[in-house]
């Protein structure tokens, strides 16, 4: 089965771009798409480099980074450990090194947990570095999802809806987060429904209807163009 | 007294196999039913050289070793192409071909019949022969095992080998080849559960097909989900009670049908009461 058609845009580093359409549009297709969670034909390229027919793990590599719809922390594992998962780190982390160059292995590793404990006490969170991520409110995870995105090394992002579901409070916890990748030299591409927080956002907007794209430029300029109005409305 | 030191005995050598089962299913989340092949395989790579060819017990455990970890990376290629119920069922599969081999392959194995003869560990003229010597031999060995696989499980290595189990797809979003992991891991729990073959083997200086069917991997596998899944000492633990429980029921006479039965039941009973276990920090 087919679900995205005909997808063709680019995105500019360093911007902030918002993927948006109805449910069903094929939004987080496209997330699964450029992480190879899904086959696709094509070409999808970060600077030079084709994603297409790597593996989810070589386009982490790349430097692509990703939070999914809903919370994917990883219950059984303390907080601290799931963040720990997701630093770059921890790839170099060897059964030799392990055993023969434990020294810097464990100074490393402490850095590494130290800079993942900072990031917890920048949301209030530190004192659950311990817990099991399956303890946290919805809300949170939510949170230590964007935080685990400090810690992974990445040139672009893909925020599946990072706000749904939130209190204010914390989205606006959030956006600031946000400012703060995006500050740090990393490219987004987020997804949401919220036009408010859409048009406050973001730099471009991409509108995509049953798999195609049918519109893109800056929020003012889509919302005005028909067939974005249309598949909004419904018929 | 000797009857004790026998027990634990035997206790020190399933805690180098539920460590390493634990290692395997616990941490790394592959319901393996195979350990007891590669018990086996140390085993009678201990009772074939030592018998034969009158090597050193402790020259014998490497090839053990070499032997059971050339078989785990080779099975781990198919294996690790299923996943979660398909990867059990597989893992069924090369347990029932390597039991047959062991059974039918008389040249090697002698068969059903078993080898007997396999020599005590010698040290130059020193010989290990005695029970307490072999019991302080056996701790080393499990102390050993304890020390490696939790120095790995402390560092971020261990942090991946969680990640692989609790959702490959994230592990591998975050940049991590899942399978390459769980390679490894296989092949380091099959080390280990050779080297507690090789051990066995010397220890009841017996080796038969018997000691290394099916039933002996899922009576591992209980032991390391009463004891706990993803802890260590559970490990310990969970094969101390369980080996234990079975002196103590034979010792009141409890029939081995009798013993099976309830041990089928302590298994039903944990998954409703305590899915993790005594010690464990994960629920399957
Ligand atoms: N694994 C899959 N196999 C087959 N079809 C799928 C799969 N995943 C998604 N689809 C289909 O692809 C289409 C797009 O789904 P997708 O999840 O990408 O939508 P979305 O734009 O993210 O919507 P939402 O706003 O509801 O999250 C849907 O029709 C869905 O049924
Ligand atoms: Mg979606």
């Amino acid at each position: 089965m087919k679900i995205l058609n005909d997808l063709s845009f680019t995105i500019k580093e360093g911007s902030i771009t918002g993927l948006i359409g109805p449910n069903g549009a094929g939004k987080s297709s496209f997330f699964n798409a450029l992480f190879a969670l899904f086959p696709s034909t094509g070409s999808i390229k970060l600077e030079d480099i084709e994603l297409v027919g790597k593996t989810p793990n070589q386009v982490n590599h790349l430097g692509v980074c990703r939070t999914f719809q809903d919370s994917k922390l990883l219950p059984q594992m303390t907080v601290l450990e799931n963040l720990m998962l997701s630093s770059k780190y921890s790839e170099t982390v060897t059964l030799r090194r392990v055993f023969f160059d434990s020294k810097n292995l464990s100074e490393e590793q402490k850095n590494e947990q130290a800079q993942g404990i900072k990031l917890l006490r920048k949301v209030g969170l530190e004192k659950k570095a311990h817990i099991l991520a399956g303890d946290l409110s919805y809300g949170q995870s939510k949170l230590i999802e964007i935080l685990k995105l400090f810690m992974c090394d990445s040139k672009l992002i893909l925020l599946d809806e990072p706000f749904s579901g939130l209190f204010p409070e914390m989205i606006k916890v959030i956006t600031r987060l946000i400012y703060e990748l995006v500050e740090s030299g990393r490219t987004i591409i987020f997804v949401e429904h919220n036009m408010k927080l859409i048009s406050e956002i973001c730099d471009h907007v991409i509108v995509l209807d049953a798999g195609t794209k049918i519109a893109e430029g800056t929020f003012d300029h889509v919302r005005k163009i028909p067939a974005v109005i249309e598949a909004y409305l419904g018929d | 007294m000797d009857f004790i030191l026998q027990v634990l005995i035997i206790i020190g050598i399933h805690s180098i196999l539920t460590m390493s089962l634990n290692y395997v299913a616990g941490f790394t989340g592959l319901m393996s039913i195979n350990h007891a092949a590669f018990y086996g395989m140390g085993a009678y790579a201990t009772a074939i050289l030592s018998t034969q060819y009158d090597w050193n017990f402790f020259l014998t455990i490497p090839v053990g070793i070499v032997i059971a970890g050339i078989v785990a990376w080779l099975v781990s290629f198919p294996m690790l192409k299923m996943k979660e119920d398909s990867f059990v069922l597989v893992s069924l599969g090369f347990a029932i071909i390597m039991f047959n081999i062991m059974q039918n392959w008389t040249d090697l194995t002698k068969g059903p019949l078993g080898i007997k003869g396999v020599q005590a560990p010698m040290l130059g003229d020193f010989s290990f022969f005695a029970k307490p010597l072999f019991l302080v031999l056996v701790i080393v060995a499990a102390a050993l095992t304890y020390w490696f696989l939790n120095r790995i499980l402390k560092t971020p290595y261990g942090t991946i080998l969680k990640g692989a189990r609790e959702n490959e797809t994230v592990a591998r979003v975050n940049g991590h080849n899942v399978v390459s992991y769980q390679r490894s891991a296989f092949v380091v729990g099959a080390i280990f559960a050779a080297i507690a073959g090789a051990f066995i083997a010397s220890f009841i200086s017996f080796v038969n097909p018997k000691a290394f069917e099916l039933i002996i991997s899922v009576y591992l596998l209980i032991m390391i989900i009463l004891g706990g899944m993803a802890s260590l000492p559970g490990s310990i633990l969970g094969a101390f009670i369980m080996l234990t429980s079975l002196e103590v029921l034979r010792f009141a006479g409890v029939s081995a049908e009798w013993q099976q039965i309830l041990y089928g039941f302590i298994l039903i009973v944990i998954m409703f009461f305590r899915p993790q276990g005594i010690l464990g920090k994960y629920k399957i």
